[in-house]
């Protein structure tokens, strides 16, 4: 205690000092506690102090709570912490996010809707029962499973030309929503598209891989309607899942292959289920000559991942033309 | 030939003089490092003893003790480099000091370094701990601090540090 006497009292250290020190707090959870410190140090913790542009890894949100509705819960793959927060306009709602938006939809009456978790700022869609064929596809009464992913094309927090791309219904069509439309848009190309497996926006197109391991790309700027094309098809294992992501500039495909999956039983937990016992033989995947493949656990499951690349950047150092489409000839 | 190596061998050297009223003889091209102390130099305030009135005696001698190893040419990268870890391992308290004097000395390189200090004696802490490392008494009002934690409703869960290192 006698230590701490000597101490000065460092709530007045000056303002630009602070602000020194606080543009250095990159993690949220730092930066708002630093603001329940003192007044001096809350005036310092103002929003435009935090550096927002940084890539940070996400939080992932947790499910709802039973006993705890106005409340969501996120879980930092960084630090494993948990942060609570407020989010009154997502309670009875299922969320799937993209560019920091939720789009919530009701558990009850199936209502979609795009919600900021920080601001609350809430945009009405048009209902799910607006897209087509509604009620003959749809005879499901948990209407809050209709969405499987959505991806905005711009942040709305900026935009109003911005455009909502989901995978919907159980035959997972791919549909479009831009503000002022009163229906649902299906992408059609020639017969529609079905059994979407994934799908992404990507140097301002959407990507997207079907159950069948084709990949299509969909062109909905613009005041037209939407033109979409086969780029390439993939080698496809009905066992295997699909998805298709950016990172770093290129376009992939991943594929997931469980050599062996994780099973759960409630009663004894046998974790492991080798799919392929008894031999040394496991399998054989479909294989592009193109495609890398690598071998993972996860979880208690064992996966080959399979990259097939769709778009890779190419730097050259000569005029640097970032992306070469690899599938280019083909589509 | 001769011009040249005169340059090289002749020394100015300046008189710093802290609030404590010690002075400190430094050469002219390692203070010069400080803007502020530059700036003196060149308006020619320099021929007699520069008062640091902000500066207290413990402060000026890390200061200069900084400004020394990072002006040096024998000093290699590594040895800068470890000289500023243990630098930064100095008590809050002191680097705080330095924080305030480089700000005032215009050292920028010494802002940033002990910036970046004070900044990871306060990550991952919670505001309890970060109160007591700084010897700050919360002057919120238990209304305001409802209030603060009303706009921003955020609550962590997890293994926030409570210690005082």
């Amino acid at each position: 205690m006698a230590e701490l006497q000597d101490v000065a009292d460092w709530s007045d250290l000056q303002h630009d000092l602070l602000v020194l020190v606080v543009r250095r707090l990159n993690l949220i959870e730092d930066y708002l506690n630093f603001g329940m410190v003192c007044k001096s140090w809350h005036y310092v913790a103002t929003k435009a102090n935090f550096n927002s542009d940084l890539p940070r890894i996400p939080w992932l949100m947790l499910a709802e709570e039973e006993d705890d509705n106005t409340c969501r819960k996120f879980f930092s793959l960084y630090n494993g912490m948990i942060l609570k927060k407020r989010i009154p306009g997502a309670s009875g709602k299922r969320c799937v996010e993209s560019m920091g938006w939720l789009i919530t939809v009701g558990k009850d009456e199936g209502k979609i809707s795009l919600l900021h978790p920080f601001s609350g700022v809430q945009i009405e869609l048009s209902h799910q029962n607006t897209t087509e064929d509604y009620y003959e596809l749809n005879d499901t009464d948990e209407p809050w499973t209709f969405i499987r992913k959505a991806v905005l094309l711009a942040n709305p927090s900026q935009t109003s030309d911005y455009v909502l791309m989901v995978i919907e219904g159980p035959n997972r069509f791919l549909s479009f929503w831009r503000p002022g439309d009163l229906l649902w848009t299906r992408i059609r190309n020639g017969t529609s598209f079905q059994h979407v497996s994934d799908v992404v926006y990507f140097d301002g197109l959407f990507y997207t891989v079907a159950y069948s391991g084709c990949v299509y790309v969909c062109d909905v700027a613009g005041s037209g309607p939407a033109k979409s094309h086969f780029v390439a098809k993939l080698p496809r294992d009905p066992d295997a899942e699909c998805y298709i992501l950016e990172s770093l500039g290129s376009l992939f495909v991943v594929t997931l292959y469980y050599v062996i999956k994780r099973v759960e039983d409630d009663r004894d937990r046998i974790p492991l289920t080798p799919i392929f016992a008894k031999s040394h033989f496991v399998a054989k995947l479909p294989r592009d000559p193109d495609a890398e493949c690598y071998i993972l656990e996860s979880l208690g499951s064992l996966f080959v991942v399979t990259l097939y690349y769709v778009i890779k950047r190419v730097e050259d150092d000569r005029d640097r033309i970032p992306l070469t489409p690899i599938f280019a000839k083909r589509s | 030939m001769a011009e040249a190596s005169s340059s090289i061998t002749e020394k100015f050297f300046l008189t710093l003089k802290s609030s404590d009223g010690d002075e400190f003889v430094l050469e002219e091209s390692i203070a010069i490092q400080s803007i502020t102390i530059k700036n003196m130099v060149e308006d020619g305030c320099s021929s007699s003893v520069i008062p640091l009135s902000k500066v207290d005696t413990e402060t000026l001698i890390k200061v200069i003790e900084y400004m020394k190893m990072h002006s040096s040419t024998s000093s290699n990268e590594e040895e800068i480099e470890n000289f500023d870890k243990k630098f930064v391992s100095n008590s809050i308290n002191t680097i705080l000091n330095i924080l305030e004097a480089a700000n005032f000395l215009d050292i920028n390189n010494l802002l940033e370094l002990c910036a970046e200090a004070v900044a990871n004696r306060i990550k991952n802490k919670t505001p309890e701990a970060v109160r007591k490392i700084f010897n700050i008494t919360s002057d919120f009002t238990p209304e305001e601090e409802a209030e603060i934690r009303n706009e921003t409703p955020w609550a962590f869960e997890g293994n926030l540090d409570h210690s005082l290192d």
